[in-house]
């Protein structure tokens, strides 16, 4: 077991009739990046929010380095950058005085500004005001923000959002960098699937406030339903066979397709090449995490 | 205590460039201004009025100021504590703030105290601006720096409960907007609240009209609730702004 930077337990936020946040049970290994998927209004800013204090649970708890959250906010928001709904900045000062503001408050070193200018690369821009500044820029400066001093956990809630494809290809390598280059734990919402499975190595996907899954990438990929393609001669007894045996086959352009949740494929090759069968084809169809992803979040709303 | 410095240095820096250093100078020189154009062409014709009989030159010139200064200033500190609370709005909410190791109460305090040192660099240069005035104007009597003296420090310590009532409506309300509108409507009417010496006591806004050093105005008034109602709204906006939910 490696040791959890994030962990809530039974995590939970009504506002008045709506639950946002229902029961979350998050677990965030240390040096992970981790991908916090939902469609708009799951709850992954809520769930932020309550990791970093800002709202208070209405029932369960956050421990963030193994401490609570609500009885140690200081002790652990200084191990903690983040970047909540949208980046904030001043846009009458430039992206040097905006973090020149928070390094004052953190009492850091100057060259911690520098550092973070670097690491965004917004050196070049340090002394224009952001007023200038593209919404890319802005959202990188709402990262180097983030990263000012030696955080251990990032929490960047939908650093991508509002971007053209060129911006959210810069911010998602600049976020596949960040680990490497910081030696930070990372969490990272997004409401886009191909965003998280560029990015993240484990996956928390939130759904009307509850956490459907949670695990590595590969994990996820595996779940949801397996197809498996055939090309078998004689074909329609290899089809009376396999349906026989108790598959679900289907017989598309010359091909027996076979899916299940759970397919030993090469159990299905032995079975078929003992029977006497030909057996010129056999491979799996990985299914695209899109359509794992709509089965998982589909089937609740169902 | 470091923290609060530290956070204060950092309100500071949010106002460069921004306008409310330019309105805080330039309001009482402004003010001054007028009150100068206003003395020098009426100065014979105001001493010669039967009201003002007895009144030395300066006391002329603060009663003169002060019918514009008590309207004006209370406007001003408004707008200054909307812009200090505006800048947070419009650049997202204070939630990125108050997700740094800080305290959320020396936040809060530390953009109260934006508000008071404005205000009181502006009553300060306001003594100042009267007393050029006067000197100018070439006044028969000597220098009064006791009466310029009193009047700005009975304004320092009357501001105090506008200030803290502003900082708790613009915490409290999400739209600062709204709380500028609130203030706006409480300076206007606050003439109509001094009528009554017991409603003036209790509204921030008139505090200032009672703030002029003169034996026919209760100068108690801003002194013992400017004080105590500015401590209790503080204090009030303190607990509130500790539990508020920053969405
Ligand atoms: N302060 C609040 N008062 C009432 N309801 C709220 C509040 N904040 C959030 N909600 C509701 O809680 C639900 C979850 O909101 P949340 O902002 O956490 O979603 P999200 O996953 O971050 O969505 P998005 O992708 O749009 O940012 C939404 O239905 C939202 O309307
Ligand atoms: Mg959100």
């Amino acid at each position: 077991m490696s040791e959890l930077v994030i962990e809530t337990k039974g995590l939970t936020k009504e506002f008045g009739s709506l639950t946002a946040v229902k029961d979350l049970n998050l677990k965030v290994k240390k040096g992970a990046l981790y991908g916090f998927l939902g469609a708009n209004g799951a709850g992954k800013s809520t769930t932020i929010r309550m990791l970093l204090d800002l709202v208070k649970p209405t029932r369960g708890n956050a421990y963030l380095f193994n401490k609570d959250i609500r009885y140690h906010r200081k002790e652990i928001l200084r191990k903690v950058g983040a970047m909540v709904e949208s980046p904030s900045y001043y846009e009458n000062l430039t992206a040097y005085e905006n973090l020149e503001i928070i390094r004052r408050i953190l009492k850091l070193e100057r060259k911690e500004i520098d550092k973070a200018l670097e690491i965004v690369n917004l050196s070049k821009w340090k002394d224009k005001r952001v007023k200038t500044f593209s919404l890319g820029m802005k959202q990188r400066l709402g990262i180097a923000q983030a990263l000012m001093g030696d955080r251990e956990l990032l929490i960047l809630d939908e650093p991508t959002n509002g971007l053209d494809p060129a911006g959210v290809r810069e911010i998602r390598n600049l976020i596949i960098s960040l680990p490497e280059i910081t030696g930070a734990t990372v969490l990272i919402s997004s409401h886009i699937l191909s965003e998280i499975e560029l990015i993240a190595d484990h996956v928390g996907i939130i759904h009307n406030g509850k956490l459907l899954f949670q695990g590595t990438l590969e994990e996820l990929k595996e779940m949801g339903n397996r197809e498996i393609a055939i090309k078998a001669q004689p074909l329609l007894e290899a089809e009376k066979f396999l349906r026989n045996k108790g598959y679900d086959v289907e017989m598309r352009e010359g091909r027996l397709y076979i899916t299940a949740e759970r397919i030993n494929i090469e159990e299905v090759n032995r079975e078929m090449v003992l029977e006497g069968f030909g057996v010129s084809h056999l491979s799996e169809n990985k299914k695209k995490l899109e359509e794992v992803f709509l089965q998982m979040t589909g089937g609740i709303e169902g | 205590m470091m923290e609060f410095y530290r956070l204060l240095r950092g309100e500071f820096l949010k106002q460069k460039k921004s306008l409310t250093w330019p309105i805080s100078l330039f309001a009482p020189i402004l003010a001054g201004g007028l009150s100068f154009i206003n003395l020098l062409i009426r100065y014979d014709y105001l001493m010669g009025l039967e009201a003002n009989q007895g009144l030395s030159s300066w006391n002329l010139l603060l009663f003169q100021h002060h019918f514009m200064w008590f309207i004006f200033l209370p406007l001003v500190v408004t707008v200054i504590a909307w812009m200090v609370h505006y800048i947070e709005f419009k650049s997202g909410g204070l939630k990125n703030t108050l997700a740094l190791p800080v305290s959320k109460k020396k936040v809060y305090l530390a953009k109260w105290a934006l508000v008071f040192i404005l205000s009181s660099i502006m009553i300060i240069i306001n003594g100042f601006v009267l007393l050029l005035v006067g000197i100018a104007l070439r006044f028969p009597e000597a220098v009064d720096f006791i009466l310029i003296l009193k009047y700005s420090l009975y304004q320092i310590i009357g501001i105090l409960s506008l200030i803290s009532l502003q900082t708790l409506i613009s915490a409290g309300i999400n739209n600062t907007n709204i709380a500028l509108a609130m203030g706006f409507v409480g300076v206007a009417s606050s003439l109509f609240f001094a009528q009554s010496e017991k409603l003036a006591k209790l509204i921030p806004y008139a505090h200032i009209i009672f703030t002029l050093p003169d034996p026919t105005i209760n100068n108690h008034i801003p002194i013992q609730y400017g004080l105590s109602l500015g401590m209790a709204f503080l204090l009030i906006g303190l607990i509130y702004f500790n539990r508020k939910e920053i969405c």
